[in-house]
């Protein structure tokens, strides 16, 4: 649910302007699928001290470019799964106002305050 | 007298060329009353989605519709037409006669003829796009359009000659065959080398820029992504360094997404930035700048 407000509210505002705002929309959303993925394994790292998931070099622009091909595979089907299902979202959202404040304070809400927690308890 | 029609009525379907043909090859769907144009046969079938306005429906001012549409969302002002061609509001306005030529004015009615580009669709175009169809409107037909009410019978020929059935270019139905017989010609030879121009003009502006806003938004949502699954997965956990590249990525996604232009610029000039330094240091730019 969080998901497709997320991704409908982008496309609203980024549709005005970009020549492509579902890609956009779809950037953001998987965006923010990765930290409510990486949370728990944050929270977990940081009470218990375990490490799950695997860093693929110590050098952090290699690592970064090791992980991109995973993540634009995910950046793929998250756009085209969403993509699919636009109408039923516009059908879900349809006569209700989307951009509104309390709307918008879900969306970077949810994406912000995972990623700030996960960083106050990570940094050293 | 069996003579060769003088009309290329639909110049990117190529069954117009053929000037010995009835109808495009398809009587089933077309007739030919005049001698000069197709126009959609009484029994062909016209989806619903495909009328303008619907069964009766309120219509709309097709011309408005163009130029309105086109206006806003097109920065090179061009009108784009059903084939996909296109051509300059202003180029239009400019060489399109206040009244026919040739000494035959039909007197003030016809002073508002105005020109949709021309008419036709390929099928992967939708049926919305068939509003920006093609015909010549006068006056009365224009009006009848505003007024709405019910769609007047050359409407829906009109409209059914311009949509799109089954993946393939469609008919154009020109209204008046006279009127179209002395337009034709010289609209066909400027429209279609207008078109050359402003097809270029088109792929440049909007299919580019569409695939280079999907290369700019998936870099920067790549590097955004790889920033924070470094910064919560390694060894050093998250750092100073983290926070600046994710800052720096995040305004650019915003920038890209507002002002593709300048978002593509920010964001090459700070990936080719990044990676020279990258090759000389040993780190990235936030790196050098936290911890040199």
């Amino acid at each position: 649910m969080i998901y497709k407000l997320t991704y409908y509210f982008i496309y609203l505002l980024a549709k005005k302007r970009n020549p492509d705002p579902l890609f956009y929309s779809a950037g953001v959303v998987a965006f923010m699928q990765l930290i409510h993925f990486l949370f728990p394994f944050v929270l977990v790292r940081a009470f218990f001290d375990i490490r799950i998931l695997p860093t693929f070099s110590d050098t952090y622009f290699i690592n970064k470019l090791m992980v991109m091909p995973f993540l634009l595979i995910w950046l793929i089907i998250v756009h085209w799964r969403y993509k699919k299902h636009l109408k039923e979202i516009e059908e879900k959202f349809s006569g209700k106002k989307v951009i509104t404040l309390r709307n918008g304070l879900i969306v970077f809400g949810s994406l912000i305050i995972p990623l700030v927690i996960s960083i106050l308890l990570l940094t050293n | 007298m069996l003579s060769k029609d003088p009309i290329v009525q639909a110049p990117a379907f190529s069954q117009s060329y053929n000037g010995y043909a009835y109808a495009w090859n398809n009587p089933l769907k077309y007739n030919d009353p005049s001698g000069y144009a197709n126009a959609l046969s009484q029994d062909a079938y016209i989806p619903y989605e495909d009328r303008r306005g619907g069964w009766g429906g309120p219509v709309y001012d097709p011309m408005s519709e163009v130029f309105s549409r086109s206006w806003s969302r097109n920065p090179h002002n061009t009108v784009t037409s059903l084939a996909g061609y296109s051509m300059s509001y202003n180029w239009i306005r400019a060489w399109w006669p206040s009244t026919p030529p040739d000494g035959d004015n039909p007197g003030p009615e016809s002073s508002n003829l105005l020109p949709t580009s021309h008419v036709g669709l390929f099928g992967l175009q939708s049926a919305y796009q068939a509003n920006l169809g093609v015909t010549f409107f006068n006056r009365p037909q224009r009006e009848a359009f505003a007024q709405g009410g019910g769609t007047p019978d050359w409407v829906n020929r009109t409209i059914g000659a311009t949509s799109a059935t089954n993946g393939y270019f469609q008919a154009g139905y020109l209204n008046d065959a006279k009127q179209t017989y002395k337009y034709a010609q010289r609209i066909n030879g400027k429209v279609r080398s207008a078109n050359t121009i402003t097809r270029a003009n088109r792929i440049s502006s909007l299919s580019s820029a569409k695939n280079l806003s999907r290369v700019g938004g998936g870099l920067t949502f790549l590097a955004a992504g790889a920033t924070v699954y470094d910064g919560l997965t390694g060894e050093a956990g998250w750092q100073n360094h983290h926070t600046a590249d994710l800052a720096v990525t995040g305004a650019i996604y915003l920038t890209a997404a507002s002002f593709p232009v300048v978002g593509w610029i920010a964001g090459g000039l700070y990936f080719a930035a990044d990676l020279t330094t990258q090759y000389y240091t040993g780190k990235s730019i936030t790196q050098n700048l936290f911890n040199p």
